[in-house]
């Protein structure tokens, strides 16, 4: 199919880091894939697994395997963890036990976001290739932290307001983000904003000033760092299904930040107290793999953990930045 | 036809699946296997038929049924039944995976890093980025020497203010000037006592008493964030604009 399109710009997976999911058949896609069509962009978004709620017992393992199999594949992997977005739906949509079909409505308005720009009008369109140019420093960096607003409820929506200015900020709330760590306690490298319905530049650019100066978003200061925002004009539809009320705009934060690495540590842990006992091992080994592979993957994940340590180095102390 | 999504939950998992009333129960165990790590033999099922039962029924086949002559439309499941698979060996080896204690973890040594040819260190030394470049050592010793000799205007026991402070101006008396190696080693440090509580501390840190404050009235900034001046408290009924009559 993809050698039938005339301007094919990339390909978009979705699947899960832990296992049953794609975490193995989407590892050998996506190589595939980037032998086949080397230059086009492939994004993804993975189901990372969530701090406290295991999915399968071997999840560590295939998160540390997959995620070595196509760290050089993927261009652009933005991470969604299940109890984050268990939570905003607790919390924010008043859903008492969120199931996978409330998870995936919310899924698919990011998924949604994203693409909007390819599918609607707007005044800053922004394709699949401009997120890994302006959200990607190094090739090996490239986990956004996804965040979204407003996520209100039909029976709330009369009560807010919404405008640019709010939906920007409790963007970078980590209560509206997707997955669980703390973004103020990291750095920043790049940003992307996209919003979508009614929404001018104007108000745009004085909520991003307004972001830049919180305390909370710290940017790298040895990069070039930048905000790069799309505006698309169709607002987001809530299908009928949806648990999201129909607002008349929405924002889309993409953030790739030094904060992310809590959740690879998180993992990596997990992997480790299991590899260091062989739990399971067997089951890989039996089906063909050796326990090289584990070791590599394992060293590979933890060079991953440095790379982000060391993109949060070097800060030249900024005026008034610090206080204790 | 018959697909059903049901909560799979052990020990040490939880999940959301989706089971077909056909399947045998054999085949059921060992897709349970994949997901809890308890080998089919060693299962307990539990069918919890929604999410507010708190018995659970046994899920296995009846007298003289074998699991594999058993399919799963024999049970009640519902939409959002739950399902509980305990582990029946009284040693099983899942019951210290997640134990931290005593649990190898793995350290990548900075020799091995600094092999690595694809590494953000690597990446930062070819192109002179961060603390690689030439200007970055000049430059934090620029912003060091500038806060040094302004420490050395700084009296203990003078009135302050604070500048281009994102919190809006603070002021307050100095009580320390000075290395606070509880906080870094190097450079030197304004204790100030805060007219009101927008500090983050009460003159210690890290347990080491560098002057007495009431919680939150303390604070540890930099020099350059000092104005030394006659900057009185501010009284409670004057807004910012009057100061600057």
């Amino acid at each position: 199919m993809s050698d039938q399109c005339d301007g094919l710009q990339g390909f978009l997976f979705t699947h899960s880091l832990g296992g049953g999911t794609g975490s193995g058949f989407g590892a050998l896609l996506l190589e595939q894939l980037s032998l086949e069509y080397g230059k086009k962009a492939k994004l993804e978004f993975a189901v990372y697994p969530a701090p406290q709620n295991s999915t399968s017992v071997v999840e560590p393992y295939n998160t540390v395997l997959t995620t070595h199999t196509t760290l050089e594949h993927a261009d652009c992997t933005f991470m969604i963890d299940n109890e984050a977005t268990y939570d905003i739906c607790r919390r924010n949509l008043d859903i008492q036990r969120p199931n996978f079909a409330n998870l995936n409505n919310m899924i698919a308005q990011v998924v949604s976001s994203v693409t909007a720009s390819l599918r609607f009008d707007g005044s800053l369109n922004v394709d699949l290739n401009e997120f890994q140019t302006n959200l990607v420093p190094y090739p090996r960096i490239h986990f956004p932290l996804v965040g979204y607003a407003p996520v209100v409820s039909n029976s709330r929506s009369s009560h807010e307001s919404n405008s640019v200015s709010e939906i920007t900020n409790s963007c970078f709330e980590p209560g509206n983000q997707m997955v669980k760590c703390d973004p103020r306690v990291g750095k920043y490298m790049a940003t992307c904003l996209l919003y979508r319905g009614d929404v001018v530049t104007r108000d745009v650019q004085n909520a991003v000033a307004q972001v830049k100066t919180k305390k909370t978003v710290q940017l790298v200061d040895w990069i070039p760092t930048g905000f790069k925002i799309g505006i698309c004009y169709q607002p987001p539809t809530a299908p009928p299904t949806s648990d999201l009320a129909s607002v008349s705009r929405a924002v889309c934060m993409l953030s790739n930040t030094t904060a992310i690495a809590e959740a690879w540590r998180r993992i990596d842990r997990k992997f480790d107290l299991m590899y260091s006992k062989r739990a399971f091992v067997h089951w890989y080994v039996g089906e063909g793999m050796e326990e090289g592979e584990f070791t590599e993957a394992r060293e590979d994940l933890a060079a991953l953990e440095r790379d982000y340590e060391e993109i949060g180095y070097d800060q030249v102390e900024q005026e008034g930045e610090e206080e204790y | 036809m018959s697909d059903i999504t049901v909560q799979v939950t052990s020990a040490l998992t939880n999940s959301e699946r989706r089971v077909s009333t056909n399947w045998t129960l054999k085949y059921f165990k060992q897709r349970l296997e994949t997901i809890t790590g308890i080998p089919p033999e060693d299962q307990q099922l539990l069918l919890f038929i929604n999410t507010f039962s708190t018995d659970g029924k046994e899920i296995k086949g009846s007298q003289g049924q074998t699991d594999d002559s058993t399919t799963l439309d024999q049970f009640q499941f519902q939409a959002h039944s739950r399902i509980q698979v305990n582990d029946t060996r009284p040693e099983s080896e899942l019951n210290d995976l997640n134990n931290e204690e005593g649990g190898q973890f793995f350290e990548l040594k900075d020799e091995d890093y600094e092999k690595r040819s694809d590494s953000i260190r690597r990446w930062k030394q070819d192109n002179k980025l961060g603390r690689f470049d030439p200007a970055f050592e000049a430059k934090k010793e620029e912003i060091r020497q500038s806060n040094e000799s302004k420490a050395k205007e700084l009296k203990e026991g003078s009135r302050f203010r604070t500048v281009n402070d994102k919190d809006g101006e603070r002021r307050g008396v100095i009580r320390y000037v000075g290395k606070v190696p509880e906080i870094d080693p190097d450079s030197i440090w304004v204790g100030v006592q805060f007219d009101e509580p927008v500090g983050k501390n009460n003159g210690s840190i890290k347990g080491v008493s560098y002057f007495t404050a009431n919680q939150n009235y303390g604070g540890f900034l930099r020099p350059v964030q000092i104005e030394q001046g006659d900057f009185p408290e501010k009284s409670l009924f004057s807004d910012d604009d009057d100061d600057e009559i």
